[in-house]
């Protein structure tokens, strides 16, 4: 089983605290919820997390090492739409998936199909509409089949259909033993998604308890 | 897809030749038949110019002749950086080791680098050779070799501190950073007036006594240990980068 252990971890830029003294143990197969308000640093957490800000002190270990020896493939989503635009989606994921040389065209092409985009639509990436854009990056995101996934504000710009797509492929990808970590302040998304709600507030995470938010 | 990336590149390098062709067309052309030196000077001519220091007389890079290491600069200077600005949450998820990636695509630039290098000098030479219609003497290997690596190192220095200036202040500003730092270089050798001083100045290797010019090995290699310091420096900043 997948496990993701955060411990004592603390992180802050230019005076301003963004976190403070995380600690929390995450398992395979399970899908956990952190929501809070803007601000309180959610995104700042999983960004930590997955090693793209660097913490000040504590630890992160992903199936007991830590992320810069890590093996294991980690799938994110953020806000954060910057394609190549001059790229078509699939040619966008292919680049991405060149880096790692996990996967070949097919699984590229699986999985924009899963998140309901066509792998030989060549429009290209700056032509996407708002709600294409986010469910290509939930296709970069669940192409490698990675152990750990998170995902930022993941329902933010899908329309209804999209929001009960991302809702099968989430549950599909903690049945496969994934580590999902969903992070927002829209209730349904925590309501219907999660086994364990976290509570982020003032830049601190506290268990909130089992899928009870109100 | 990355075969569409590396074709990008290939034609970038490939751009010196056609480089090489047309901002020295008109040396080419005032000088065809009327040129009485051996190639090796020649050849010198189209990248450097001479300034006394009391009894020596050094030969530097003029920057007027430098278009095409301005040109390399300008194609490759966000050739790494560039992944911080498309897709590099996506990116670096996937690349745990960002220093150690900074320095796999550093020895990347440094190929293209070299290999551009190369093929402009190669066209100057032929040309040279051409023009002057003389043999080529025994000299010609080192002075070639000089300039060679010289304008490489450059090349390096100034695309490298470019890239890693873009992470904080922009193309435009990294450019015009790298170039105040190779200016500030040369204006400390030139206020130094002495011989060692001219190891501050990147533009700086040869001394020409009249009948032979020697050239400064200590100078080319000083240049590339710069080089190894900016590949260090890069390293730590991309590492600790926050994305």
């Amino acid at each position: 089983m997948h496990i993701l252990e955060v411990a004592g971890i603390n992180k802050s830029h230019k005076g301003k605290i963004l976190l403070r003294d995380i600690n929390a143990v995450f398992e395979g197969g399970r899908v956990y919820g952190i929501t809070g308000k803007n601000g309180a640093g959610k995104t700042v957490l999983f960004k930590v997390l997955t090693g793209l800000m660097l913490h000040d002190s504590g630890t992160v270990l992903y199936d007991g090492a830590d992320i810069k020896k890590s093996e294991s493939d980690i799938g994110l989503l953020i806000d954060d739409v910057s394609f190549y635009p001059e790229f078509s989606g699939f040619k966008n994921l292919m680049l991405l998936a060149g880096i790692r040389n996990k996967i070949d065209k097919t699984d590229v092409m699986r999985a924009m199909e899963r998140v309901g985009l066509n792998p030989n639509d060549k429009t290209l990436f700056w032509k996407y509409s708002l709600g294409m854009k986010q469910r290509l990056v939930l296709a970069q995101a669940i192409m490698e089949q990675p152990d750990f996934l998170f995902l930022d504000e993941p329902t933010n710009s899908i329309d209804e259909t999209g929001v009960d797509l991302f809702y099968q492929i989430v549950r599909e990808e903690a049945e496969r033993g994934a580590v999902v970590l969903i992070s927002s302040h829209i209730k349904s998304d925590i309501n219907n998604l999660t086994d364990e709600v976290y509570l982020m507030h003032d830049n601190t995470l506290t268990k909130a308890g089992e899928n009870n938010i109100d | 897809m990355i075969r569409v990336r590396s074709w990008k590149n290939i034609l970038k390098i490939l751009s010196a030749i056609p480089i090489a062709l047309i901002i020295n067309i008109d040396s080419f052309l005032s000088a065809a038949g009327s040129v009485d030196m051996n190639v090796s000077r020649y050849f010198m001519s189209f990248f450097v110019g001479e300034v006394t220091y009391g009894d020596t007389k050094t030969i530097v890079y003029a920057m007027e002749n430098l278009t095409f290491v301005f040109l390399f600069i300008i194609l490759f200077g966000n050739s790494i950086t560039e992944k911080m600005e498309f897709v590099p949450a996506y990116y670096f998820t996937r690349i745990r080791n960002r220093g150690r990636w900074f320095i796999s695509e550093s020895l990347k630039l440094v190929c293209s680098a070299f290999i551009y290098d190369l093929l402009y000098c190669v066209v100057i030479l032929i040309i040279s050779v051409i023009i002057t219609g003389r043999q080529i003497e025994s000299e010609l290997f080192s002075t070639f070799m000089c300039i060679f690596l010289v304008s490489a190192a450059l090349m390096i220095i100034m695309t490298l501190l470019v890239n890693i200036f873009t992470l904080n202040v922009g193309t435009t500003f990294a450019f015009i950073i790298a170039c105040l730092i190779i200016l500030v270089l040369c204006i400390c050798a030139i206020l130094c007036q002495n011989d060692k001083a001219a190891f501050l100045n990147p533009l700086s290797y040869m001394h020409d006594n009249d009948t032979k010019i020697d050239f400064l090995g200590v100078g080319i290699l000083y240049d590339y240990i710069i080089v190894a310091i900016i590949c260090i420096i890069g390293y730590r900043v991309m590492e600790e980068k926050d994305i």
